[in-house]
């Protein structure tokens, strides 16, 4: 692999012990997968927060790393952690759990890595632009970062992601290419999309079809906003290892290559999508009876979600026996808080949870066994890894079922 | 062992982390993940139904496809070594990140793309020889 001076001499510890490990891993890994050189990245997005996913193993590796001197080198931010980092008392979470959580945080911390705990960092200051490289973990806001914003990165790993962090350095290979991020299935969409549910689910079936892939979407008639495609990103990177799609007349790069996109359209592979596709996940995922818990916010939710969560639980009252949960990064909160949402949503019976996702705290410990959510994402997490009962519906629905039950 | 008695087999492949060591190797055709599929504390494989159930990684040359399962697994590769139950060297057919960066941090030997399937060629039990600098696997093998 071709080196600049400078990263022989980072490679070569000139820079401090963490550097060295960080660069090695780089390149190491860059080798591997065929990579010619380095590339400058501008932000980095770090997974392998929760105590609950990297454990003592993950504490000792940041704890080795912070002593040889770790420290960000770029805007670098975090993903969810295992609790609410102020409320984890509210949670029930065991007090040993919390004090390695914000252990790990801490860490973090100490190496210049913002705590924002969020999947949702392209809506909370770390926004990358058109064409910008980055170094991101999180399957979601990676296809988001692609896709929507035109930023360019491959799915990384927690330790990867971070070595980018502590270097400001990626391999160039993969996604970070132009030719790699060129469409390879047409998917025409034969239904309407009428909320980001749907376009969740659509994400979903996509990615269990095509698995491995660049979608182009035909142009659906209503133009999805920030949620839907949101929702989209995370829907597809769950069920396939899609990293990118595009929407015609649409999404940046498809706007921009639309003659080329066009011409090609005939080799590639086409798929429809019928309103009866859409039927079956909901179908896949339907709950019979009262869930424990309606969780809202698989990716973190959005302002304007919260908005209009607070105005539909205006003046209403969960059911006694039913917990409401909305996910959403601490920032995000402050200003639900300021303006009053908070309030309704928790006089209301409902709460809201920050610098966490219900996929990877310990919900086990929480007692938590049938969930309703409005995100793909969630039910497939939730149904694989910790085998719970789960049901999808829309905002509109969860609302109701929270307040009236099924 | 009489030295007529071993068939000596060297294969050549692409050196992705540094170090010589000589083990007892342990293979099996079906990918391994390190988080959730191992009892780091032990070493012992306990992925349900997996070839390797209940046996032990630990001071093995590991052959296998490649890793598969959560990032995570470095880490857990990097905690195996820290407390000493991690595999002595890795094979792969081809490695993927996941393994790549355990082993670097590791400083576990790892090799891939020999030039025969190393599944097929190494036997568990084999003493083999693995030179990650070079990408060179020497299979001394009873004939």
């Amino acid at each position: 692999m071709f080196l600049t001076k400078e990263e022989e001499k980072m490679l070569e510890g000139e820079y401090g012990e963490a550097t060295r490990i960080a660069m090695r891993l780089i390149v190491k890994v860059g080798e591997a997968l065929g990579a010619q050189k380095l590339i400058n990245v501008n932000s980095a997005q770090v997974s392998g927060v929760s105590y609950k996913n990297i454990g003592d193993p993950g504490i000792q590796f940041l704890e080795d790393l912070v002593r040889s001197g770790g420290r960000s080198k770029i805007l670098s931010t975090l993903n969810p952690a295992g609790m609410d980092l102020k409320n984890w008392t509210m949670m029930n979470i065991p007090k040993e759990f919390a004090e390695k959580q914000l252990k790990i945080i801490n860490l973090y911390m100490k190496m210049d890595i913002l705590p924002t705990c969020s999947c949702i960092p392209y809506l909370i200051g770390n926004s990358p632009n058109y064409n910008e490289h980055i170094a991101w973990a999180e399957s979601s806001a990676v296809t988001y970062a692609n896709s929507v914003l035109g930023a360019k990165t491959n799915r990384e790993g927690g330790p990867l992601a971070l070595a980018s962090a502590l270097t400001g350095k990626t391999a160039y290979y993969g996604l970070h290419l132009k030719e790699n991020r060129f469409p390879t299935h047409y998917i025409e969409l034969k239904t309407e999309l009428r909320n980001s549910t749907d376009y969740s689910v659509l994400g979903y079936l996509v990615g269990k079809k095509i698995r491995t892939g660049v979608p182009l979407f035909s142009n659906p008639k209503i133009l999805p906003k920030v949620e839907d495609l949101k929702a989209l990103s995370a829907g597809l990177a769950t069920s396939g290892s899609i990293s990118i799609f595009h929407i015609e007349n649409y999404t940046t790069e498809a706007v921009l290559n639309k003659k080329q996109y066009q011409s090609e359209k005939d080799h590639m592979e086409k798929i429809s999508i019928e309103e009866e596709d859409l039927k079956s996940i909901f179908d896949e995922y339907a709950l019979t009876s009262n869930p424990d818990l309606i969780y809202i916010g698989c990716p973190h939710a959005s302002i304007q979600e919260i908005r209009k969560l607070a105005h539909m639980l205006r003046k209403k009252k969960i059911k006694r026996d039913l917990e409401l949960w909305i996910g959403t990064a601490a920032n995000v909160k402050i200003l639900a808080d300021r303006i009053g949402y908070t309030n309704i949503i928790e006089k209301s019976g409902g709460r809201i949870i920050t610098d966490t996702c219900i996929v990877v705290s310990p919900l086990k410990t929480l007692g938590l066994k049938r969930i309703l959510t409005n995100s793909a994402k969630a039910c497939y997490y939730l149904t694989a890894l910790e085998k719970l009962d789960v049901g999808i519906a829309k905002l509109e629905d969860c609302v109701d079922t929270a307040v009236r039950g099924m | 062992m009489c030295k007529k008695d071993i068939k000596t087999i060297i294969l050549k492949g692409r050196g992705l982390v540094e170090g010589l060591v000589e083990g007892t190797a342990l293979v099996t055709s079906q990918p391994i993940s390190f988080y959730g599929g191992i009892d780091p504390s032990s070493g012992v494989v306990t992925e349900r139904g997996h070839e390797l159930e209940g046996k032990t990684v630990s001071g093995k040359i590991l052959v296998f496809p490649y890793g598969k399962g959560s990032t995570v697994g470095s880490y857990i590769i990097y905690h195996m070594a820290k407390i000493g139950t991690a595999p002595l060297a890795i094979i792969n057919v081809e490695s993927e990140p996941i393994i790549v960066t355990g082993c670097v941090l590791a400083n576990i030997p790892l090799v891939d793309k020999l030039n025969k399937n190393p599944i097929k060629t190494i036997t568990t039990g084999d003493i083999v020889r693995v030179d990650g600098t070079t990408g060179t696997v020497f299979i001394f093998s009873k004939a």
